[in-house]
C-alpha cells in the first residue's frame, strides 16, 4: 500500500513506521525531555515540549504531528524544531482547552504519544535560489522554526539569497524562541526585525500591525517568495498587502490551522472545498487558498 | 375543527400582511409530501402566503425559529407555541415589538396515527396572548373546544411509584438514546450559544455514548428546564430514536408549580421563577428536602 | 460481453422457495454473524439477529442505513499500555443480508474513502471489517416518499456491488451469486440467468465549481427550517465524520472512534475559539457540496444514494434532493444568459 505524498514528502523509514502506514492512528511513545516556558502572561501562556521518540522519524519543515496524553485526548501541533537535529523534537504548546491544559501540567520525564508525520511542507527545493521574507504573528512562529533552521544551516544557507523576517507579537513579552533572535540576527545576508501591536516602554523596533509595515522594509519583488504564519486575520491581511505590493500570490506561502481529528483525510473535520488541510495541506500558497472558500 | 376554514383565513391573513408590509415574514408550515408531514416554511411574499398549511399533523413548535428571524415577523402560532413564545419573552429572548402572533385555535395534533406528544395534556385550545385570533371555525373568535387532557399525572405517578422503579423508567427511556442532541436543538427553552455539553474545558460530551453520559445529558437537561418548559413536546416529536422523557420536565413542571406558584407560558410579564429569590422560598428543593419529581 | 456472463462464474441462479429462503438463513446464522432487516420500536432497522424469524426480507427500505456493520457509531481504535498502544482487534466474519441497492451504492462510497487509492491513508478499521464482510442485496420494490435513487443512477431492482443478490418475487425469491465469496449461501433449482438490468442514468449531480456555488446560492434560504440536530448525518449511508475520544474505566485506557456531525457548530471549533463555520447555513451548505462537490472532486462519485432517509427525518423539512435540484436549475439559467 502506498501512502506517499504527491510531493514525495513521506518517507517510509523503518518497522515502526511501516506500523504507521498499517494503521495510521496508532501513536508511538515519546518522553518529555525537557519543558520550556517561553512566555507566561494573564493572556499568553506558551510552553515547548522537548520530546525523545521512542521510534523517530524524518519529517520536513511545515509538516505536523497529532500529540496526545493518553486519558485526555489529542491535539494537533506543527513541529517547531529543525528536522535537521536528530536527538529530540519539540513541539510548541500554547494553553487554550482541555488537552493543551493538561499538556501544560506535564513534567520532565511524562510519557506522550506521537503520531505522524502528516501533511505536506514548504516547497523548500522550489524556493532555491530565492531570497525569502518570513512574517510570522505571535504563535505562528513554532511552525516556521524549522524551515528557519533548515535554511540558517550551514549546509543549506547557499543554497538560498537574502533573508528577511519580520517577527510580530502583541507585547515585548509575548515573543516565543526570543532566546534565538540574536543568533538569527547575526546570520549573514539576515534582516531581522520584531513589531508588537501597540508601543511599549522602552521598545525601539517597530510598532504596529504587519501588514502596514511591509512597505518600510524594502525586498526584491522578482527574487522573494514570502512566508507568512499567524492567526487568519493577520494572513488575510497580510497577503492581500503582499498582492497589492506586487508579489504575484503563487510566491506566497502559508500555513493553516484547522480543527482535526485524524491527520490522514477521512474524519472530514479539517475539510475546506474539496482540500482536505490535513493531507493537502497545511502549507498553502495564497494562489491555491484563492481558489478555495474562505472557511479558515 | 375546520381545517379548510382555518386554513383559508390563514392564507387571506399571512397574504394581507405581508401585501401591506406590516411584515417581512410570516412563519408557518407548509406541505410537504417528501417528508411525510407539513415542515417549517417562511413565507415573503403574497403568493408564497398560499403554501401556508394547516392540518392536523401541523404539530411543529416554531417558537424556536422565531429567536433566528430578522425583521418583522409573524408566526403561526398554536397553543403550545405561544406558551413558548411567553416564556422566551418573560427571559428576554424576544422582543415583543418584532413579531405579531397569528394565534391559531387547536384541539391536539396527531403524529404517526396518534396524539401528538404533549396534546393529551394540553389544557386548552386558545391560545394565552395573540394579535390575530383564528377560532377553530375559522372565524376571528374563539370556540374554546372542550379538551381531553388524558395526559399523565406524573407527581401521582411519582409519589406512588418506588425508587426502583422511576429509575428503571428513565433507564429504559434513555437506552434508546443516542445522545444526538436533537431535542436539545428542537426546544424553546435550550436557547443557550454553548451548551454545557459542548464546553470545550470538561469533556461531557459523547465519549461513547455510554450510560454515564446519557444522565448527564438528560438530567442536567431537565434541571436546566426547570420551571421553563412549556409542555410542547418538541423534544418528543424530532427524536428519531422514540425516547419519552417529556415525563421528567413535566414533572419537574408540576413541582414548580406546587412548590414556588410559577407556570411556565402564562404570563410574559412574570420574573421566571429562577430569576426570583425570595427569603421564605420552599426548601424541599435543596439538599436534604423531600421531593420526588419523576426521577 | 454481457454482464451475465462475466458474473456466470459463479454458478447459475438459484430460484428458492420461501421456505428455502428460511432454512438458507438458518443456515448462515450458524456460519456467521448475521445482521438483517429487522423490527426494533416499530421501525425497520439493520440489525445483528440471532433468530431467524426476526429476520423481516421485505420491500421496505430500512429507517438507518447499514454503515455501522463497516463504521460502527462507536468503536475501539487502541488501548494505552506502559509502554506502548494495543490496537483493537477487528476480525469478525459478518454477513450482512438484505441491503439495498441504494446501501450497497453508499457502501462503494466509503470504500473510496476510507480505502481507495485517491484516499492515500488506508483505514485499517473499515478495511478490516470491510475484508471479513459479505453482502447479499437484495431489490427494493417501494418507492417511499423522498426516494430518488433513479436520479442517482441506482437501480432498485438489481446492484452488483455486493456479493450475491437477493430478487424478493411473490413467492420465493431467486439469488443470483456475483462473486466467489457469495457463491455457495443459498441454493435451490437453478436456472439460467435474465438478462442483468443495466444502471440507470445519474442526472442528479452537479458539474460546477466551488466558485460558482459557494456564496452565488441562496444557501440561507436552503437552510431555514434546520434546527442542527445532526440527525440527518447519523442516518445517512455515506457521512462518515468522527471523533476520536478517550475514556478511562479502571485504569485502563481507550481510545475510541465515534460519528461525529458537520452540522454542529462544535465540529470545526478550535481551541482558541476561531470557528470557520458558525452559521448553520453554512454548515448545511458543507453537507450538501461535500456529497455533491468535494467527494466527486476527490473521488469521483457522488456521496448520496438517493435514499431518501434526511428528507424523511429532517425535523425542519431541508431536502438535499430540492436544494441539489434548484442549484442545477441556477446553474442552467446562469449559463443560459452567458450564451
Amino acid at each position: 500500500m502506498s501512502v506517499q505524498h504527491q510531493d514525495g514528502s513521506r518517507n517510509v523509514q523503518n518497522q515502526d513506521e511501516q506500523k504507521h502506514v498499517q494503521n495510521p492512528y496508532l501513536p508511538s511513545r515519546a518522553v518529555i525531555l525537557e519543558v520550556i516556558q517561553e512566555t507566561k502572561s494573564e493572556t499568553q501562556d506558551v510552553k515547548t515540549f522537548r520530546l525523545k521518540l521512542d521510534a523517530p522519524f524524518d519529517y520536513r519543515p511545515g509538516q505536523f504531528v497529532e500529540f496526545s496524553v493518553a486519558g485526555i485526548g489529542e491535539c494537533t501541533f506543527g513541529f517547531a524544531s529543525s528536522p535537521l537535529i536528530k536527538d529530540y523534537m519539540e513541539l510548541t504548546v500554547k494553553r487554550t482547552g482541555y488537552v493543551t491544559e493538561n499538556i501544560h501540567m506535564l513534567s520532565e520525564g511524562s510519557t506522550v504519544w506521537i503520531r505522524g508525520p502528516f501533511g505536506n511542507s514548504f516547497p523548500l527545493e522550489k524556493m532555491e535560489g530565492r531570497d525569502l521574507f518570513y512574517v510570522t504573528g505571535g504563535l505562528g512562529l513554532a511552525p516556521l522554526r524549522p524551515m528557519i533552521d533548515y535554511v540558517f544551516d550551514p549546509a543549506y544557507r547557499n543554497r538560498y539569497g537574502n533573508i528577511k523576517m519580520l517577527m510580530a507579537a502583541r507585547t515585548p513579552g509575548d515573543f516565543i524562541f526570543s532566546y534565538d533572535f540574536e543568533k538569527w540576527g547575526k546570520m549573514p545576508d539576515t534582516e531581522f526585525y520584531q513589531t508588537i501591536d501597540s508601543p511599549a516602554e522602552g521598545w525601539d523596533q517597530f510598532v504596529g500591525f504587519p501588514h502596514t509595515l511591509i512597505e518600510k522594509i524594502p525586498f526584491d519583488l522578482e527574487k522573494t517568495t514570502a512566508v507568512l504564519c499567524g492567526p487568519p486575520p493577520m494572513i488575510k491581511a497580510l497577503s492581500n498587502a503582499f498582492v497589492q505590493y506586487g508579489l504575484p500570490p503563487e510566491r506566497i506561502y502559508t500555513t493553516l490551522e484547522m480543527r482535526m481529528t485524524c491527520g490522514v483525510g477521512k474524519c472530514g473535520k479539517c475539510n475546506i472545498g474539496h482540500r482536505y488541510v490535513c493531507i493537502d495541506g497545511p502549507v498553502f500558497s495564497m494562489a491555491e487558498l484563492g481558489e478555495m472558500p474562505s472557511e479558515y | 375543527m375546520d381545517y379548510e376554514m382555518q386554513s383559508r383565513r390563514l392564507a387571506e391573513i399571512a397574504a394581507k400582511l405581508l401585501e401591506d408590509e406590516t411584515v417581512e415574514a410570516v412563519l408557518g408550515l407548509r406541505n410537504n409530501p417528501e417528508a411525510g408531514w407539513p415542515t417549517p416554511y417562511c413565507a415573503r411574499t403574497p403568493q408564497d402566503a398560499e403554501r401556508l398549511v394547516w392540518n392536523e399533523a401541523c404539530y411543529t413548535n416554531l417558537a424556536f425559529y422565531l429567536t433566528e428571524m430578522r425583521g418583522k415577523t409573524a408566526i403561526v402560532a398554536k397553543p403550545c407555541d405561544v406558551r413558548s413564545i411567553i416564556n422566551l419573552i418573560s427571559e428576554n429572548q424576544l422582543d415583543r415589538d418584532n413579531f405579531i402572533i397569528i394565534g391559531i385555535e387547536c384541539e391536539g395534533k396527531r403524529k404517526d396515527g396518534k396524539p401528538a406528544p404533549g396534546c393529551d395534556a394540553c389544557p386548552s385550545s386558545i391560545p394565552g396572548f395573540w394579535d390575530i385570533a383564528i377560532g377553530a371555525d375559522g372565524s376571528d373568535t374563539w370556540c374554546d373546544l372542550p379538551m381531553a387532557q388524558t395526559g399523565e399525572n406524573v407527581t401521582q405517578w411519582a409519589k406512588k411509584s418506588t425508587v426502583e422503579e422511576r429509575f428503571d423508567r428513565f433507564l429504559k427511556e434513555i437506552n434508546q438514546c443516542i445522545l444526538c442532541y436533537a431535542c436539545r436543538q428542537a426546544c424553546q427553552g435550550c436557547y443557550c450559544v454553548s451548551c454545557f455539553m459542548d464546553r470545550k474545558a470538561t469533556p461531557w460530551e459523547q465519549i461513547d455514548a455510554d450510560t454515564g453520559s446519557k444522565i448527564a445529558f438528560h438530567l442536567t437537561r431537565a434541571m436546566h428546564l426547570a420551571g421553563r418548559c412549556t409542555d410542547c413536546g418538541a423534544c418528543e416529536k424530532v427524536c428519531s430514536s422514540g425516547v419519552n422523557l417529556k415525563y421528567i420536565y413535566k414533572g419537574l413542571s408540576e413541582f414548580v408549580e406546587e412548590t414556588y406558584g410559577f407556570k411556565a407560558g402564562v404570563n410574559p410579564e412574570a420574573t421566571p421563577v429562577m430569576n426570583r429569590y425570595e427569603a421564605d422560598d420552599p426548601q424541599v428543593a435543596f439538599l436534604g428536602g423531600d421531593c420526588i419529581v419523576g426521577i | 460481453m454481457s454482464a451475465y456472463e462475466m458474473r456466470s462464474n459463479f454458478g447459475p441462479l438459484h430460484v428458492l422457495t420461501g421456505n428455502q429462503v428460511r432454512d438458507a438463513l438458518e443456515d448462515v446464522l450458524q456460519k456467521f454473524t448475521v445482521v438483517a432487516p429487522v423490527m426494533a420500536d416499530n421501525k425497520l432497522v439493520y440489525d445483528e439477529v440471532n433468530d431467524v424469524s426476526d429476520i423481516v426480507l421485505n420491500d421496505a427500505l430500512p429507517y438507518k442505513s447499514p454503515k455501522d456493520v463497516v463504521f460502527p457509531r462507536v468503536e475501539d481504535v487502541m488501548r494505552f499500555l506502559e509502554n506502548r498502544v494495543e490496537e483493537a482487534q477487528v476480525i469478525k466474519p459478518v454477513l450482512l443480508v438484505g441491503a439495498k441497492p441504494c446501501d450497497l451504492a453508499a457502501m462503494k462510497v466509503l470504500d473510496e474513502v476510507f480505502t481507495g487509492e485517491q484516499g492515500r491513508y488506508k483505514d485499517s478499521f473499515y478495511s478490516n471489517r470491510r475484508d471479513f464482510l459479505i453482502i447479499v442485496g437484495m431489490n427494493c420494490r417501494e418507492k417511499k416518499s423522498g426516494c430518488f435513487c433513479e436520479e442517482r443512477g441506482i437501480n432498485p431492482a438489481f446492484s452488483q456491488d455486493c456479493d450475491g443478490f437477493l430478487t424478493l418475487q411473490d413467492d420465493g425469491a431467486v439469488y443470483e451469486p456475483l462473486t466467489e465469496k457469495g457463491a455457495d449461501l443459498f441454493s435451490g433449482a437453478t436456472a439460467a440467468s435474465e438478462n442483468s438490468v443495466s444502471p440507470g442514468e445519474e442526472t442528479l449531480v452537479l458539474n460546477t465549481s466551488e466558485a460558482e456555488v459557494f456564496t452565488a446560492m441562496p444557501w440561507e434560504k436552503y437552510a431555514e427550517g434546520c434546527i442542527g440536530c445532526g440527525t440527518c448525518t447519523f442516518i445517512c449511508p455515506t457521512c462518515h465524520c468522527f471523533n476520536l475520544r478517550d475514556s478511562e474505566k479502571k485504569g485502563i485506557v481507550t481510545r475510541t472512534r465515534v460519528w461525529d456531525s458537520c452540522m454542529y457548530p462544535k465540529f470545526t471549533l478550535h481551541a482558541g475559539g476561531h470557528n470557520p463555520r458558525t452559521r448553520k447555513y453554512e454548515r448545511f451548505r458543507q453537507r450538501v457540496l461535500h456529497k455533491y462537490l468535494y467527494i466527486p472532486e476527490n473521488y469521483g462519485c457522488t456521496a448520496c444514494t438517493g435514499c431518501g432517509r434526511c428528507i424523511r427525518s429532517c425535523p425542519g423539512g431541508l431536502n438535499i434532493r430540492n436544494t441539489v435540484l434548484d442549484i442545477q436549475r441556477r446553474l442552467a439559467e446562469k449559463r443560459e444568459v452567458h450564451v
